[in-house]
């Protein structure tokens, strides 16, 4: 590692604070969108096998 | 017009479903694998930048996510077109979740951007033409979000909206490099020196490898959230179909 | 009026349309003044609000008036088809033989006449308000007329993609005011080279280059967007 210990890692010379803000909100934006895709998947397999088939308007 | 054979593949939501669950979870483990690896390497095992010390990190996330934005507002302009060329309905539901995506990795962009200003530049903001243009871009991602969301309720409607957010798509297709070009022209008439800093930092190559695995990562990433809620838009416009029943019993 | 199936030629039935739209525009005369109305309103509050000695207003002059150009051209479109998409004329035109760009085009030439020409005449009396050089108000009006072109072709674009949409005002606002952005910069700069002694005729040149071009491209898209909202209505 670059870095000699793991305070060393999270203060960066004093940068630790925007560098960390920045990954923090990089996961929180990743995480979100997989984590809300993955409810809304959920709810509309739910949707799938609650609802009647209806075939009529099939190309 | 003749309709070439992918585009006619891509018109069959069942092909479409069957090949996307097959693609998913290899690009899901491999986009995770990648970005892990880019990340741990960038944060922790990278050098130091000689001049901006290690709040040159953050490139580890900006310039993936500023790439995707970018990259990202293509493909939904081009889903689009495709949309109003050929009226297949699954890039309808590609456009609407390329354009929620964009938005995100264009946030991030912004943001990481803005907070690597404040240790380099000293400010959290500059008017500068790359971030302006940034902004102006997650402008037309919103407003593109807008236009999907204002046409909600039935199904003509929907559509409508679709067509609608394809226009824009496009119309802003052609503004972009407009937009940029005059925004980098006006902005270097008076541009202070100090912030020419970041433009011609020299990268090294130990550093670069990061990077580089970092924006494939991001792309991967991408192409699986893609896949991902295209395929969640399709069950949500496709419930009450046969097919779409067997393919979710069948897991 | 019943339109038979009367072979127009294009030309006639551009006349036809600016004609009618003109009219129509006359009989209102007061919605005219609205969009002067509004430029003297918000310009006077940056005075109040920025307090500032009249040399520094003058270097800001060139921005603010350009901004409420912006914002004049985006609200006065905000209601260009609202009617004619209400009372089922819009989709009259589009059974018309005629493309519905020549509608557009005759309809937004109008709205030219009607909106940017009185704004261009009022704003030297504006430049006056914010004691802007007087070198700069040929440039201005200048920029204005020019510049006002593509400003009323984009706004007519948001308004023709927001116009079956009930709170379309934010939208209207978000869709148009970043494809503004390279006529704001090149018209603010435009007025500012002239003050600072040299003629800005590339800027000129550009603004003119991007009326031509959204002359040309948008009457398509705001006929394509005019007909998803009647579809949606």
């Amino acid at each position: 590692m670059y870095f000699d210990s793991i305070q060393a890692l999270l203060h960066m010379d004093g940068h630790g604070p925007y560098v960390w803000a920045c990954y923090g909100m990089g996961a929180l934006v990743f995480l979100g969108l997989v984590l809300s895709a993955r409810a809304q998947s959920k709810r509309s397999i739910e949707m799938i096998c609650a609802s009647d088939v209806n075939d009529e308007d099939v190309q | 017009m003749k309709v070439p054979q992918f585009i006619h593949l891509l018109g069959s939501p069942p092909w479409f479903y069957r090949i996307s669950g097959q693609l998913m979870p290899v690009l899901g483990l491999l986009a995770c694998a990648l970005l892990i690896v880019a990340w741990v390497w960038g944060l922790g095992f990278a050098p130091e930048d000689a001049k901006q010390g290690n709040s040159y990190r953050i490139i580890y996330l900006h310039v993936p996510t500023a790439v995707i934005a970018l990259a990202g507002y293509y493909v939904m302009a081009f889903t689009g077109l495709v949309y109003l060329v050929w009226r297949i309905q699954l890039m309808a539901l590609m456009l609407k979740s390329a354009a929620l995506i964009g938005a995100a990795m264009t946030f991030l962009a912004l943001f990481s951007g803005a907070v690597w200003g404040k240790p380099t530049w000293g400010t959290w903001w500059v008017w500068d033409a790359r971030i302006t243009s940034m902004l102006i871009l997650f402008f037309l991602y919103l407003g593109v979000l807008g236009i999907i969301n204002a046409f909600s309720g039935s199904k003509t409607s929907q559509q409508a909206g679709v067509k609608a957010a394809s226009i824009l798509a496009l119309v802003g297709t052609v503004n972009i490099p407009i937009i940029y070009k005059s925004v980098d022209w006006w902005f270097s008439l008076h541009q202070p020196a100090t912030l020419k800093l970041t433009g011609k930092s020299n990268i090294d190559g130990s550093m670069l490898t990061p990077l580089l695995i970092a924006i494939v990562g991001c792309y991967v990433f991408y192409a699986f959230m893609l896949l991902w809620r295209t395929r969640i838009e399709l069950q949500s416009s496709e419930h009450n179909k046969q097919w779409l029943r067997d393919a979710v019993s069948k897991k | 009026m019943i339109n038979a199936p009367m072979i127009f030629s294009i030309a006639a039935a551009f006349k036809a349309h600016v004609k009618a739209e003109s009219l129509l525009r006359w009989r209102h005369k007061s919605d005219i003044l609205q969009p002067l109305l509004f430029f003297v309103l918000v310009l006077s509050l940056f005075p109040i609000a920025i307090n500032a000695p009249s040399q520094e207003l003058a270097r800001l002059a060139p921005g603010i008036l350009w901004v409420i150009v912006l914002l004049a051209s985006l609200f006065s479109a905000e209601h260009l088809f609202r009617d004619d998409l209400g009372d089922g004329s819009l989709s009259a035109q589009l059974l018309s033989v005629q493309p519905l760009s020549v509608y557009v085009v005759a309809k937004l030439s109008v709205h030219v006449a009607f909106v940017v020409v009185p704004l261009a005449l009022a704003s030297p009396i504006m430049a006056l308000m914010l004691h802007m050089p007087g070198s700069g108000v040929p440039v201005l009006i200048l920029s204005v007329l020019i510049g006002g072109v593509s400003l009323s072709m984009i706004a007519a674009f948001g308004a023709a993609l927001t116009v079956s949409v009930h709170q379309r005002s934010m939208l209207l606002a978000l869709i148009t005011l970043p494809l503004y952005v390279p006529v704001l910069i090149f018209a603010s700069s435009a007025i500012q080279s002239n003050i600072d002694g040299t003629f800005p005729t590339m800027q000129l040149l550009i603004l003119m280059s991007f009326a031509l071009l959204s002359a040309a491209l948008l009457p398509w898209a705001i006929s394509a967007a005019l007909k998803l909202s009647v579809e949606n209505k």
